[in-house]
């Protein structure tokens, strides 16, 4: 009974500003029996209990106040944030470009077209976003995410270009994998996102796997190109629907 | 050491301006659209609100014409969100003051 009396005095959302209730009060009112053996006992210890729990201290609010409005200021940046995390059409976008990757052969044909698709997905991305944004009236903060899309950029031709100049065809075949998986887990976490910082994570098992494993380079390549290009792909579309379905 | 009440604001201490503020935290800006539906209210009231806020100098509040159409964005300023942070680490701490001693005495009493 105490702990049913400490509920009711804890449960309540507007804390000093609510109108308690006393379980004897609710009790004649929901099943008509006035006094009973334990009604003295059991308002005695309600009333010491609210004591406890609500000090009447003017003008200073109380644990229920700041539990309510805690609450409130979490709802409001988690509405905020899934206005914010929209990650499908990137996903989607590099996940094709990867998959048409996988029919470059590795060397500066690979590197010329990732320079040029590359700054394709990130122009194609961007507009995506700035459209978003104008449309849900929800600018989110771009820097991070503009740091971290340029670290995988410089990141990936930086290991394409060490492996190639010195005959590290593991590094030129594998580094840029590992930097887009480290890129992807930065930005779940940018976006709060537990999937996409689990798909980095797959990304880099990935990568790590295929390097010791003993596939050649320019096969470990493609088949690195495929499996990133279908794991994009396949997020996109899941995280695309469950937007749909959320909105 | 201070009472953790002591550190809340009068100006953020209330449901409405906490929220604007909430919001306004976890985006760089935000129209005035987006706002009023979020916190369910009328454009006179959160015009009321944001007003305060921007006195304070905790909010930017910027108009801005699209496709010949006014659009106002609200961002929160540096000193908006030192306050906002401050405001809820006061609240967090408040909860926690009052909760920790009872869960004490209740967990001792459940032993015996």
């Amino acid at each position: 009974m105490l702990e049913r009396v400490t509920q009711i005095s804890r449960g309540s959302p507007t804390g000093r500003y609510a109108t308690f209730e006393s379980p004897t009060t609710a009790g004649v009112r929901r099943f008509g029996h006035k006094h009973t053996s334990l009604t003295l006992p059991i308002t005695l210890c309600y009333k010491v209990l609210t004591m406890i729990e609500d000090p009447k201290k003017p003008n200073q609010p109380n644990s229920g106040d700041a539990r309510f409005m805690l609450h409130e200021i979490e709802r409001l940046q988690g509405q905020t944030r899934s206005v914010l995390k929209s990650s499908w059409f990137p996903l989607l976008v590099f996940g094709v470009l990867n998959v048409c990757a996988a029919a470059i052969p590795q060397g500066p044909a690979l590197g010329i077209y990732w320079s040029i698709a590359g700054i394709s997905g990130a122009i194609a991305t961007s507009v995506y976003y700035s459209r978003r944004e104008r449309t849900t009236g929800v600018q989110g903060p771009f820097l991070p995410y503009i740091a971290t899309s340029a670290g995988i950029f410089i990141g990936c031709f930086a290991a394409g270009a060490v492996g190639g100049t010195f005959d590290l065809d593991r590094l030129a075949a594998l580094g840029p994998g590992a930097v887009v998986a480290a890129g992807v887990v930065v930005f779940g976490i940018l976006d709060h996102n537990k999937v996409l910082a689990g798909v980095g994570v797959v990304l880099g098992v990935l990568v790590a796997g295929l390097w010791m494993s003993s596939v050649s380079p320019s096969g470990a390549a493609v088949i690195l190109a495929l499996t990133v290009g279908t794991i994009f792909i396949v997020t996109g579309l899941l995280f695309y629907f469950s937007e749909r379905a959320h909105s | 050491m201070k009472h953790p009440s002591t550190l809340l604001d009068d100006t953020i201490h209330q449901r409405v301006r906490l929220g604007i503020l909430a919001v306004l935290n976890e985006s760089r800006r935000v129209d005035f659209t987006y706002l009023r539906t979020a916190l369910e209210l009328t454009d006179g009231n959160l015009s009321r609100h944001l007003q305060i806020l921007e006195d304070a100098g905790f909010v930017a509040i910027t108009k801005e014409f699209a496709n010949k159409r006014p659009r106002t964005w609200i961002a929160a300023t540096n000193q908006g969100r030192s306050a906002f942070r401050t405001e809820l680490s006061a609240l967090k701490d408040l909860i926690h003051r009052v909760e920790s001693p009872q869960q004490n005495s209740g967990r001792k009493g459940r032993k015996k």
